[in-house]
């Protein structure tokens, strides 16, 4: 099969275009490049420049005003800036860098300023967003109440998350982080939420291998992945979490329902440090500038609930944020766990003990969540996180003496139940009435003479036992999910049905022999 | 302006002095044609004496000697030839250190004087040299268009390929052929490929 261009009709198009060109003389603001290096660049001229404002330098590379001084102006470089010589000409574009928004970028991997970098051809919208925007006001919001699912048991049992909600995802490296914002991409499928994934300073290899897991779980059709590698330049990197944030602007102004994946906020911070101190502005705690918490706090408060009048719709931003050696208490961490609504904090030692997602539940919490999650996941998980804290603590105290008492034995014994069925693995988000279900046979006691080896065995086949045989008491749990009473009082049929599938499940289960 | 020789803290540090100069003539002289005359003078003095006499500026710039032999070395030079307020303003960048950046203190004083009376600085480019019958007719439609004086520079670009380009300020005008062409070229390439994407079949036969 072979492909071939109609070189006469593309002749006759251009001739017609330049038939039909109308020109006016073209005016512009321009300057002259002082000096160049490392992605910024200094201007002479440009006296009417606004800040952000775009310049253009000769051979079409892009440039952002960045610091307006008195005699010259500061420019971050969008591109190679190994191009631009001393002495070039700078011309003001007249206009804030914007991105293509719309359907044309969903389902595409581009970089922040929306070229292709999957090789399927332009992005062509006809629509493009400013990159930076105010965040909507006070009385354009409503306050969060509807979940967002993450399909993982610890997180949406746990530290629920709301459409509209900052929720920070925060470790060491190696811990998982990544795996916990891919999962709840992975779980919008066919819930009619589209996902951005921004990819700050990331290895181009892993940002590859997510891409390719996205498209294997089919979470490409909905989802965008903005890139800016470890190799782009700082400007990029720095600009990229705005860029994720207008393309998914587009679609919650039109009342559709967005999440975004920030990966990590701590290389955009370095990125924007190092533009910073190239710019000469002060450099502050850890050489970061004092403007880095604005930053922040100005690309976090554009996710939002919107209220009924702006059509309802929602940008829910997981931001990831990698901490050394556990430090929660540096910089950029402690920042940005008081600009967000709560946190889901990551433990190496729990990761390596095979606790996946490795989230330490007694400082993982969501601010706002509790509000959204849905009522039967409320009533089964209600007191788990302060249970399951209080259970670590209980550990560590035990390990010390060997006397135990029946009654602080039994809550050893479920706590290392509970631990176990809250292990989940990678890619396999679950549906909310499915965890519901397990969470319930945990925290009412129906494992407390599984052994603990087997709990994930249990757990997995209790779920293939209820959708093959009884389908009927899924449906109704369901249907129920925001009944209070569902769950809660052992008298409703909902809670009964639940009880007894589990109770006809417990009297099949094989144990392993030992 | 030559953009290799442009160091933004050396105009800000120029800035101050133009400004302190301008302020100290008009003070002394309040007739706009003698600050005129000052400012003149210390342009002549930066460009022609100055300019040609480096280690003089080295002198009177470093500290190999005192002050007090800097500013009797510049009494005996230029005593009686220029005046008194001029004479005065070197004495004071010498006492301060700033004598080497003369040359940009008149550059700027020169843009400042410009300013406050109302100048605007013109630069008109073209492909070739003007016919003055052709310079005149776009110096005086420039003069009526801005409203104000300007102080015109011509400069040839034989790259511009016809049309002028004008400069006002930081703001340029373009009405070259290059830049025609060059905006002829990227509104068809931008426009056939939106075309050839919206209509993919008409332009690509698979066989």
């Amino acid at each position: 099969m072979a492909v071939k261009f109609n070189a006469d009709e593309i002749a006759s198009v251009i001739q017609q275009e330049i038939q039909q060109f109308d020109d006016k003389i073209d005016v512009r603001e321009v300057g002259t490049v002082l000096e160049v290096g490392d992605g910024i660049a200094r201007v002479h001229g440009l006296r009417g420049v606004a800040a952000g404002e775009m310049v253009e330098f000769p051979g079409g590379v892009q440039g952002l005003a960045f610091n307006l001084e008195e005699n010259s102006v500061g420019v971050i470089i969008l591109g190679d800036y190994l191009k631009i010589q001393e002495g070039d000409q700078v011309k003001a574009m007249g206009q804030l860098l914007s991105v293509p928004v719309g359907e044309a970028v969903v389902g595409r991997v581009i970089d922040p300023l929306g070229n292709p970098l999957d090789g399927k051809g332009p992005v062509s919208s006809s629509e493009r967003f400013p990159v930076e925007r105010i965040a909507a006001g006070v009385a354009e919001r409503h306050p969060v109440h509807e979940p967002m699912q993450t399909g993982l048991k610890a997180v949406d049992a746990m530290t629920p998350i709301g459409r509209g909600q900052r929720e920070l995802i925060i470790g060491d490296r190696k811990t998982g982080k990544t795996a916990v914002a891919i999962d709840a991409i992975i779980n919008q499928r066919g819930k009619n939420v589209k996902c951005f994934y921004v990819a700050v300073g990331q290895k181009d290899s892993s940002v590859a291998g997510v891409v390719s897991k996205l498209q294997e779980m089919g979470a490409m059709e909905y989802t965008t992945v903005i890139v800016s590698g470890a190799s782009s330049p700082a400007p990029l990197q720095y600009v990229a979490p705005y860029a994720g944030t207008a393309m998914a602007e587009y679609f919650a102004f039109k009342g559709g329902h967005c999440l975004v994946v920030y990966d990590d906020l701590s290389k955009q911070a370095a990125a924007y440090r190092e533009l910073s101190l190239l710019m000469r502005r002060p450099p502050g705690r850890e050489a970061f500038p004092g403007d880095v918490f604005y930053c922040h706090s100005r690309l976090l408060e554009r996710s939002v609930k919107l209220s009924k009048e702006l059509g309802s719709g929602s940008i829910t931003s997981l931001p990831i944020i990698e901490t050394l050696e556990g430090e929660v208490s540096a910089y950029i961490p402690t920042n940005v766990i008081s600009i967000t609504d709560g946190q889901i904090y990551l433990q190496p030692d729990l990761f390596f003990a095979g606790v996946r997602p490795a989230m330490n539940a007694g400082i993982s919490v969501s601010r706002v969540g509790g509000a959204a999650q849905v009522k039967a996941m409320k009533n089964v998980s209600g007191s788990l996180r302060l249970d399951l804290a209080s259970f670590r603590e209980l550990e560590a105290f035990a390990q010390l003496g060997t006397d135990l008492d029946p009654a602080t034995q039994q809550r050893l014994d479920r706590g290392y139940r509970m631990v176990e069925l809250l292990k989940q693995n990678q890619y396999v988000p679950l549906e909310v009435a499915d965890q519901i279900m397990v969470i319930y046979a945990g925290t009412k006691g129906f494992l407390d003479k599984i052994p603990t080896t087997d709990v994930r065995r249990w757990e997995s086949e209790f779920l293939a036992f209820v959708h093959n045989s009884k389908a009927d008491v899924y449906q109704l749990l369901e249907a129920n999910l925001n009944n209070g009473a569902a769950m809660k009082d052992e008298a409703n049929e909902v809670t009964k049905a639940v009880r007894g599938a589990i109770e006809e499940f417990a009297r099949r289960f094989q144990k392993s022999a030992t | 302006m030559s953009a290799a020789s442009f160091d933004p803290q050396v105009q800000q540090i120029a800035t101050v002095y133009a400004r302190g100069f301008l302020q100290a003539v008009a003070k002394e002289l309040p007739d706009p044609v003698a600050i005129e005359a000052a400012v003149e003078e210390l342009e002549a003095l930066a460009e022609t004496v100055f300019a040609n006499q480096p280690q003089l500026v080295g002198r009177l710039g470093g500290t190999r000697i005192s002050l007090v032999e800097k500013v009797g070395l510049l009494q005996r030079v230029l005593g009686g030839r220029v005046s008194g307020v001029v004479l005065r303003f070197l004495g004071v960048l010498c006492q301060h250190g700033r004598f080497s950046l003369i040359e940009s203190i008149a550059e700027r004083t020169r843009v400042l004087f410009n300013q406050s009376s109302g100048v605007v600085p013109v630069t008109i480019i073209s492909a070739v040299e003007l016919p003055p019958d052709v310079e005149l007719r776009v110096t005086e439609n420039l003069v009526r268009a801005l409203g104000t004086k300007i102080e015109l520079t011509k400069s040839v670009q034989p790259d511009l390929l016809g049309g002028l380009q004008v400069r006002v300020g930081d703001t340029v005008f373009d009405g070259s052929v290059q830049g025609r062409l060059e905006r002829v070229r990227r509104t068809a390439f931008e426009r056939a490929a939106e075309r050839i994407r919206a209509e993919f079949d008409r332009f690509v036969s698979v066989q």
